[in-house]
């Protein structure tokens, strides 16, 4: 699914070429991860990069910053909550989840049903089926057993499978 | 079970849904944003020098005493310490789990520490989130963290708010759910009259059944009044009074001279008290929408080494502009999704004025239940960005 920026060490990126590269992508993981709220994934993307650029000079001469850069996504995420403060701005209210307009139903169910699942249970997921990383990877990156992973990938599958039914063989539907 | 195969191919159709950034314009904000952090760290390390060659100097000129040793600057307060100090206030009887933490420096600008964990009494797991946070004195009904959510665009939100003997603020709030499956929040904020500001948020997951919180009201005041904060306010830089928030009858008349030619507005018969903010319902072409507008002025004292990007993080996901006079502008819509995946939608514009005076602007259409409406709103786009940049506003 994601194809590997590899650089060797004497070709160190220059960070806006791997932001852009990588920002499509980034926000997609983003998508699904926060269940299809446009909005926040957006902002978690570019949270994820901008942490990035402040050690780009290690980063760059990693031997994959694409992984790395959707690690520190994931834990962005992970560690993300929307502050709701009674003095806060209008601009501020808008947390609402946005949804794109056309022929979205199906496709908005899946991530309804993606977003009520706990956020490291989505986090497997998203690495495992999106990611497309093998049990031991997604254990790496979010610090868990991979018995753990794999308990959590099943449980997670399950519950989707209870809560969408046939609608996801429409929706898996080549 | 699901097959494996098939969920990954349902999980790249709907990733077709996401949206499509501007590659060139994302990765230019996300390298402005990582400097804004750089910058932060930097500010941060030399201010945490500054302290220990001031402590240390200050004893070196003090006779008969002994050596001086570099006294420690106070570190920002620690992830670990919010999480373990939350979880040392509550009952122990309970279930905690998905316990996490952050400091202020892993978050946007003007963010502050926080904790939040899940914690079960036996009956179902609430979130409870809590932040510090160190808010301007002499603390006024307009402070932050003091003032009720506004009613109109929090219709199911009750909120009480209470002075106490020793002159700390405290404010109850409880939301009940708008619709079924809609999720229940108990919330209590206490500020200290120096300024300390500790919130909690107790919030029902989705769909939970439960209409009792796990931590009742009184608990909660327990948790944010207790001593046991103030390590996290060492080292949280002081405020600067903000200036007087414009009274709403203020706000009222500017809004109601920057609408279009032709379009209304009616605040309702209710109290609106909450200083700088007014809401109502917009008339124009034959529509009628709800309309929340704020006003504070001197916003941009809140983010003295960037408000330029901070006011850009504030409207992220908004069209941001610059126009001729200097004023920063984000403008954008949203479609929200409503009980059983039914969709509506809300605009949204805000203005940083040259001044530093922040004026922001939401519009809606009720539907019943307090849902969104997907039709257009009684403005355009346009019309609330020109409501916002309206000049008049440094002067309300």
């Amino acid at each position: 699914m994601d194809s590997t920026t590899t650089t060797g060490a004497d070709e160190p990126l220059d960070f806006r070429d791997f932001a852009a590269a990588r920002a499509r992508h980034l926000v997609r993981t983003a998508y699904l991860l926060t269940g299809g709220d446009a909005h926040l994934a957006e902002d978690l993307a570019q949270e994820a990069l901008s942490r990035l650029y402040g050690n780009w000079r290690r980063v760059s001469r990693m031997a994959n910053p694409a992984g790395y850069a959707r690690t520190v996504l994931v834990n962005t995420f992970l560690t993300h909550r929307r502050r709701r403060s009674s003095g806060e701005h209008v601009t501020d209210t808008f947390a609402d989840r946005p949804a794109p307009g056309a022929d979205p139903a199906l496709r908005l169910t899946l991530l309804h049903a993606l977003g009520e699942l706990p956020q490291q249970d989505r986090a497997v997921l998203i690495l495992r089926y999106w990611e497309d990383l093998g049990v031991e990877e997604t254990a790496a990156a979010l610090r868990l057993t991979p018995s753990a992973v794999r308990s959590r990938a099943s449980r997670a599958l399950t519950r989707l499978r209870a809560s969408l039914g046939d609608q996801l063989d429409d929706l898996a539907r080549p | 079970m699901l097959p494996e195969e098939d969920f990954a191919r349902a999980l790249r159709a709907s990733a077709d849904l996401a949206p499509e950034p501007a590659v060139e314009l994302f990765a230019l904000a996300a390298e402005r944003r990582g400097r804004t952090r750089v910058r932060r760290r930097r500010t941060a390390a030399a201010s945490a020098v500054g302290v220990v060659a001031a402590a240390a100097l200050a004893l070196a000129v003090l006779p008969d005493r002994p050596a001086p040793r570099p006294a420690p600057a106070a570190p920002p307060v620690s992830a670990q310490f919010m999480t373990v100090t939350l979880r040392s206030l509550l009952p122990a009887d309970g279930l905690v789990t998905d316990v996490n933490g952050q400091t202020a420096d892993d978050q946007l600008p003007g963010g502050h520490p926080l904790a939040w964990l899940d914690y079960d009494d036996g009956r179902g797991p609430v979130t409870v989130l809590l932040t510090v946070n160190r808010v301007a004195v002499p603390l006024t009904d307009g402070s932050t963290g003091v003032q009720c959510p506004d009613s109109l665009s929090e219709p199911t939100t009750s909120c009480r708010r209470e002075t106490r003997p020793d002159g700390s603020r405290v404010l109850t709030l409880v939301k009940q759910p708008r619709w079924t499956g809609d999720d229940r929040s108990w919330t209590v904020v206490h500020t200290a009259p120096d300024g300390r500001q500790v919130r909690v948020d107790e919030t029902t997951p989705a769909r939970a059944l439960r209409e009792q919180p796990a931590l009742t009201e009184a608990q909660l005041l327990d948790v944010v009044s207790s001593d046991a904060w103030r390590p996290a306010f060492v080292g949280m830089p002081a405020v600067s009074a903000q200036p007087a928030a414009a009274p709403p009858a203020a706000v009222l008349a500017t809004l109601r001279g920057a609408l279009p030619a032709g379009a209304s507005f009616d605040a309702g018969t209710g109290v609106q008290d909450t200083p700088g903010r007014v809401h109502g319902a917009v008339t124009a072409a034959g529509r009628t929408s709800q309309l929340v507008v704020s006003v504070e002025h001197g916003w941009h004292r809140g983010f003295p080494d960037d408000p330029r990007t901070a006011f850009e993080q504030l409207g992220y996901g908004s069209t941001l502009a610059v126009t001729g006079d200097g004023t920063r502008t984000a403008v954008g819509e949203r479609t929200v999704l409503g009980p059983d995946g039914a969709t509506g939608r809300s605009w949204h514009a805000a203005a940083l004025l040259p001044d530093g005076t922040l004026v922001s602007a939401q519009l809606w259409t009720y539907g019943p239940g307090f849902t969104y409406s997907a039709e257009p709103g009684a403005l355009t786009s346009a019309q609330l960005l020109a409501v916002v940049t309206a000049p008049a506003w440094s002067h309300a």
